[in-house]
């Protein structure tokens, strides 16, 4: 309750405000805003686990979210790969956005006015539009996961797409349909002027190039989309707060940043498009065409490593067999580990034997399948060490402090409050967002982890941990309340013991008797007009004199002239009762106070021992905290042995994958030593053959000369051209 | 963003083929069809673990949800719970640097902001600063705000409020508000009906 309030800069007087209080109606506050508004502040940090925490804390505490905060929810979820609660709260939106604006038309109808209903209209166009990004967002995670039937399922859910979300809407189609086209897909709507997303044509693009492989012809219209796409510059849109939220994996990065991620990406995708061209004419044989392409390709690009072996096929192919050399020595050099660099090893010993002379052929292919058998060898080292270790996340980490940095944002918004300050919610440490990524140091791993399933896979392992990590802190939790509970259970004891020896001692029943026994003189003294009963001290000693020398003079008697005696006496009587008189009211109104003072007091006290009472009679409050903590304990020991099971069926299916990886490489590698033997032999055979050819000619001709120098040329097929 | 992650965003909206197909110049991997339908058999089972995985992060953060109303109920029950929230509207005239709250002239709470939190506030964040207890009865609140106006300089607002803590719990919203009539900055003090 409001007694006064005070607003430096601003007048107003306790007098104005309770006038105000008294015509204004008491409005509730609106609670889901300002809960709403408490999860914002953790958002707005960089903190959505802090957020998504807040809003399920928000959601015990107000038994349902409103429909703005539900969405908030969803969107958090979503970033806390709580993908089935988000699509449920997703697809129940229709029915939940109904019951809003049945229980706004009936606060109308109870206020008499449209303000309810007005902004419940307000707030359900907005939030259909939120409904959409959210769903458009969750295909794109279930596409990620590789769950297609899930993405399919998703996007059956969306009704109507505005402009501004059609290319999104689009790609995610494309994807979830590959490469065939959804037939159930939503007309563009007319207003579209984004239908030249990139996203879309390259996707399109590459369709066509699928399709190519059955009939060619198809490969005219690639390769026109792709020259369109490679000379488009193309500029992201602006995010609003809820694209940011559902969609957007850069969050709350600078507009610096935000430059640099558009420009990057434009980058990506036109040299994506150059390199998609590149390999549909060297599927159609054009070479020259294909090294035109990749001769302007960018030294920078993240495509880097396909284009520099595509642009070294091709030169080989037009005959620029310095240039492929060169090209072929620098993958070699730079992605030992790759296949593209193993085939180029080969094509370079290949290059090598035909252009320059059999025996530097042979010590090339010597020199490759070295190589190869290195490979073979690292590859076995990796296997034997990742086969051995027990904690996958420990093996080969390159990015510890990554790995680390989980702990530091666990803590940081905590730590954030000054050490004076008693907001410590443990709970705001809970973090189910994750923001770790694995990334390790070994080569062979590294490429292992382009599969989306496996990066999946140790994904959740990384979950699994912070899961953990996120349960110890709440085991500590659960301890930490235990103490309170004894403490609580100790403090209850005191009291219901204090309460009992006060009950023997019959302190209120005497208290309250004493009052009575009080407010009786009391009242009788002011019905009497006794005022010497409120005589002060002096007084009293005064009356009490006069009294005594009355009783004296009624002793002397008539033995002596006692008149004048008399006279001053009753003098000094008129004087004091006057002065009693004259204070009467005031003395007799204190001591009526002293009454009230009392009262109240003894009003309070009944009150505290009202409460002391209930407070003994509270050990259902009491078991009920000490059950819900027995039940927490359960199931947190029960969570973190499911988590550990888990974490265990992981591991086994991450090594699974990875050894069927390493398999696979090792299948790779054989045959490239197998080619790369039967290519030396072939090149020892033709030295063989030569040899022989020369022997002969030595023995029909003395021009040994002659056939050194033929010896020495490279076939006329592989001759450079300028 | 580095590199790796701009080739991450593109790959997110487009398929990655360009692998397959650069292999296929000499080598025709036999091996594709058969970890096509390896693929779809361990997808299904992945779904089954991310499926799981999803379920218990869920009961982690039920749990921790039932843990914090336990907590709250125990330590600060609603007969003698205070809350005290910062909230700022606009911050045009006052970007906010700490704030300093005495109950019945006792410091209970203060707080220097970062850029990051300032910026919180003012897109429209509430801050829950203070969660204490208080026993019924009368008190008075006091607030200092620290912030710079819009010419640099070091300002205070402050502000006063007089209120009874009864039986059910007390939120008060300190709201440092624009006040464009002024062109200054002033603290409003709003208590939440429950």
């Amino acid at each position: 309750m409001c007694l006064t309030t005070t607003v430096y800069g601003e007048s107003s007087t306790e007098d104005e405000q309770d006038k105000n209080k008294q015509n204004k109606p008491v409005i509730k506050t609106d609670l889901q805003d300002k809960y709403y508004r408490q999860a914002l502040y953790y958002y707005f940090q960089g903190y959505p686990a802090q957020a998504l925490t807040q809003v399920e804390q928000s959601k015990a505490k107000l038994t349902q979210l409103d429909s703005r905060s539900a969405l908030f929810e969803a969107g958090l979820q979503l970033s806390a790969g709580l993908l089935q609660p988000a699509k449920e709260t997703l697809i129940n939106f229709e029915t939940f956005l109904e019951q809003e604006r049945i229980a706004a038309e009936k606060a109308n109808l109870e206020d008499d006015n449209d303000e309810h209903t007005e902004k419940h209209q307000k707030r359900a166009v907005k939030a259909k539009e939120l409904r959409l990004i959210a769903l458009l967002s969750l295909t794109d995670q279930y596409l990620a996961q590789g769950d297609i039937s899930q993405a399919k399922d998703t996007l059956t859910k969306i009704t109507t797409v505005p402009a501004v979300y059609y290319p999104e809407y689009y790609v995610l189609n494309q994807l979830a349909y590959w490469p065939e086209k959804n037939k159930n897909l939503l007309a563009k709507p007319e207003d579209s002027t984004n239908e030249n997303s990139p996203y879309i044509q390259l996707n399109e693009a590459l369709r066509l190039i699928e399709l190519a492989q059955a009939d060619a012809t198809h490969y005219d219209l690639a390769i026109s989309a792709l020259q369109q796409i490679k000379v488009t510059p193309w500029h992201e849109e602006e995010s609003s707060f809820w694209k940011t939220l559902f969609i957007d994996d850069a969050k709350l990065t600078s507009p610096a940043e935000k430059l640099q991620i558009a420009k990057l990406q434009s980058q990506a995708i036109q040299d994506y498009a150059k390199l998609l061209l590149a390999q549909i004419y060297i599927s159609q044989q054009q070479y020259d065409l294909a090294f035109v392409e990749l001769k302007t390709f960018p030294g920078e690009s993240p495509y880097q490593e396909s284009a520099l072996f595509l642009f070294a096929f091709a030169s080989q192919q037009v005959k620029q067999y310095t240039i492929s050399l060169n090209l072929l020595n620098l993958l070699i050099k730079d992605y030992p580990y790759s296949p593209l660099s193993w085939q180029s090893a080969e094509l370079m010993a290949a290059q090598v034997s035909e252009q320059q002379s059999l025996a530097q052929g042979v010590s090339a292919y010597q020199s490759v399948e070295s190589f190869f058998v290195q490979r073979q060898q690292d590859l076995s080292d990796f296997s034997r060490e990742f086969n051995q270790s027990h904690n996958l996340l420990t093996f080969s980490v390159s990015q510890l402090s990554n790995l680390q940095l989980s702990n530091e944002v666990l803590l940081e918004p905590a730590m954030q409050h000054p050490p004076n300050q008693e907001v410590i919610n443990i709970g705001d440490r809970v973090d189910v967002v994750n923001t770790v990524e694995y990334f390790p140091k070994s080569v062979w791993l590294q490429q292992a982890l382009a599969d989306v399933e496996l990066a999946n896979l140790y994904q959740s392992l990384i979950d699994i941990d912070q899961q953990t990590a996120n349960l110890q802190l709440l085991k500590d939790k659960t301890a930490w309340l235990a103490q309170i509970i004894t403490l609580n259970q100790q403090r209850k004891a005191k009291i219901v013991t204090s309460k009992k020896l006060r009950e023997e001692q019959g302190t209120f029943a005497l208290l309250n008797n004493e009052r009575d026994r009080l407010a009786a003189i009391h009242a009788q003294q002011l019905a009497n007009e006794d005022k010497a009963a409120f005589a002060n001290e002096v007084e009293r000693e005064w009356l009490s004199r006069i009294e005594n020398s009355y009783k004296a003079l009624n002793a002397i008697g008539s033995q002596k002239n006692t008149e004048e005696y008399k006279e001053r006496l009753a003098r000094v009587e008129g004087v004091l009762a006057w002065q009693l008189a004259q204070q009467f009211p005031q003395r007799s109104w204190a001591q009526t106070k002293q009454l009230q003072q009392l009262n109240k007091a003894i009003d309070e006290a009944t009150a505290k021992q009202k409460n002391i009472e209930r407070i003994s009679n509270t050990q259902d409050a009491i078991d009920l905290s000490i059950n819900k903590h027995n039940q927490s304990e359960t199931q947190l020991i029960s969570l973190l042995s499911q988590l550990a099971q888990l974490r265990e069926q992981i591991s086994i299916k991450i090594k699974a994958k990875v050894n069927a990886y390493i398999e696979e490489q090792n299948v790779t590698l054989a045959e490239h030593v197998l080619t790369t033997r039967q290519s030396m032999a072939n090149v020892l055979e033709r030295m063989a053959v030569a040899d022989k050819r020369l022997s002969s000619q030595l023995i029909t001709s003395p021009e040994k000369t002659s056939a050194e120098k033929d010896f020495s040329q490279p076939p006329s097929t592989m001759k450079e051209t300028d | 963003m580095n590199k790796f992650n701009s080739v991450k965003a593109v790959t997110t909206f487009v398929r990655v083929f360009i692998g397959a197909l650069l292999l296929a110049i000499s080598f025709t991997s036999i091996a594709e069809q058969s970890a096509t339908i390896n693929n779809e058999t361990n997808t299904a089972s992945d779904t089954e673990l991310a499926l799981q995985l999803e379920h218990l992060k869920s009961q982690v953060l039920q749990l921790n949800r039932e843990l914090f109303i336990l907590e709250e109920d125990l330590l600060f029950p609603a007969s003698t719970q205070i809350a005290i929230f910062i909230s700022v509207d606009t911050g045009q005239f006052f970007a906010i640097d700490s704030v300093e709250v005495k109950i019945d002239n006792k410091e209970v709470a203060g707080f220097l902001y970062t850029d990051r939190q300032r910026k919180a506030l003012e897109q429209g964040g509430i801050q829950k600063l203070y969660l204490g207890n208080l026993k019924v009865g009368e008190y008075q609140l006091t607030a200092i705000f620290t912030g710079i106006d819009p010419e640099g300089r070091t300002v205070k607002r402050a502000a006063s409020y007089d209120f009874e803590k009864d039986d059910d719990a007390q939120m008060i919203e300190l709201k440092v508000v624009d006040d464009t009539s002024t062109y200054r900055s002033k603290v409003v003090v709003e208590e939440w009906v429950l």
